[in-house]
């Protein structure tokens, strides 16, 4: 594919990431919670009378250092879409390159001609 | 879905995990022979898309929210194995740095996203799309169907595993000891909002974005081609048509 085509995804992604605070601005608009099946213990606590011995001793298990994308103590809205965008722009920035070191460390040699390719070639 | 921790039990994410290391093997070994060097980026960007992606929470009637999930799409586009690999190493960072998700439940969440919906979607596609020509808008339907189809059924396998909690795990008084709701709730509950909402979504992002690649840049959706199933107007190996400057 051409350089000028992945410069555009390349953009796209930027443009994602500067969109992204509408996943947290759209539901708290709407008034909605967590997806079904993802509250935290405090959460289930006000939906039920009772929360099951073990969710609750192991869903405080791992402490995220930014817990719901958000950073810890700013809950403004315009905190939270900061947060939201700074922990899109940190997980994407780690993401691709934990995925850019796995891909070139698995990828196959560039002048290696795929079988396929002898045939046709 | 990201199944926070205590909401499965150890008979069951322990297993999950089991299942998903081979695959994670079995993924890495794939790559290794189809993986070429210069999709490296693409294969990177195909992670943080899937990360970005599922940060996009709709919120839905009855008070919750979804999002998609990219995985359908990579899957299409880049084959399932690079797709496990791609949207594992999303979910992971989710998990560690943002809480999203649980620790014990990676195996988990990972056979139910990263595994369940590419290989849904890349049988749904390879289905629906066989013998259309690269520009048919079939393809685009098929990439629709396979995004909707891979959503729906990975929510379905994060339904019946929370659901068979209570059947798995009881204390002495017969409650349940970890996610606290029956099948007879979480299958439907769950289905109700994949099938009518998020599995919508999923399926407009796969096939507009595909359509996006039909209409500017058809050799994208031909990177996991062999090259001897090409037609002849097409250039011979995908990767021959960048430009000279990048290899």
């Amino acid at each position: 594919m051409p350089t000028s085509s992945i410069r555009k995804l390349w953009l796209g992604l930027g443009l994602l990431i500067l969109l992204s605070p509408a996943g947290v601005i759209l539901p708290e608009a709407f008034n909605a919670n967590a997806a079904w099946g993802e509250w935290r213990v405090e959460e289930l606590q006000r939906m039920q009378d009772s929360v099951p011995a073990k969710l609750a001793q192991l869903n405080g298990l791992w402490k995220a250092l930014l817990p719901d994308y958000a950073i810890p103590g700013m809950n403004e809205p315009w905190q939270l879409g900061l947060g939201y965008v700074g922990s899109a722009v940190l997980g994407a920035g780690l993401i691709l390159v934990l995925a850019f070191g796995l891909g070139k460390r698995l990828s196959c040699a560039e002048r290696q001609q795929d079988p396929e390719d002898v045939g046709s070639a | 879905m990201h199944i926070p921790d205590g909401y499965l039990s150890p008979q069951t994410y322990l297993p999950l995990l089991g299942i998903m290391l081979p695959l994670w093997a079995k993924a890495s070994r794939v790559m290794k022979t189809t993986l070429r060097a210069r999709h490296v980026p693409l294969f990177a960007m195909s992670a943080a898309f899937c990360f970005v992606i599922m940060m996009f929470n709709v919120p839905v009637p009855g008070g919750t929210t979804g999002h998609a999930t990219g995985a359908a799409l990579v899957a299409i586009l880049l084959g399932p194995w690079a797709a496990v690999l791609s949207v594992s190493v999303a979910l992971i960072i989710q998990a560690l740095l943002f809480g999203d998700g649980g620790l014990t439940t990676i195996g988990a969440n990972c056979f139910n996203t990263a595994v369940v919906i590419p290989f849904v979607a890349h049988w749904v596609y390879r289905l629906g799309s066989a013998h259309a020509p690269v520009t048919s808008f079939r393809r685009v339907v098929a990439a629709g169907v396979a995004g909707y189809l891979g959503l729906n059924l990975s929510a379905l396998a994060a339904a019946a595993q929370l659901g068979l909690q209570p059947l798995i795990a009881q204390n002495a008084a017969g409650q349940p000891l970890y996610a606290p709701f029956p099948l007879h709730v979480t299958v439907p509950v769950i289905a109700a909002g994949h099938f009518l909402f998020f599995g919508l979504i999923e399926a407009f992002v796969t096939a507009s974005i595909l359509l996006y690649f039909q209409k500017t840049d058809p050799s994208v959706m031909l990177l996991t081609q062999p090259a001897s199933t090409l037609p002849a107007s097409e250039p011979a190996a995908p990767g021959l048509s960048l430009n000279e400057s990048e290899s």
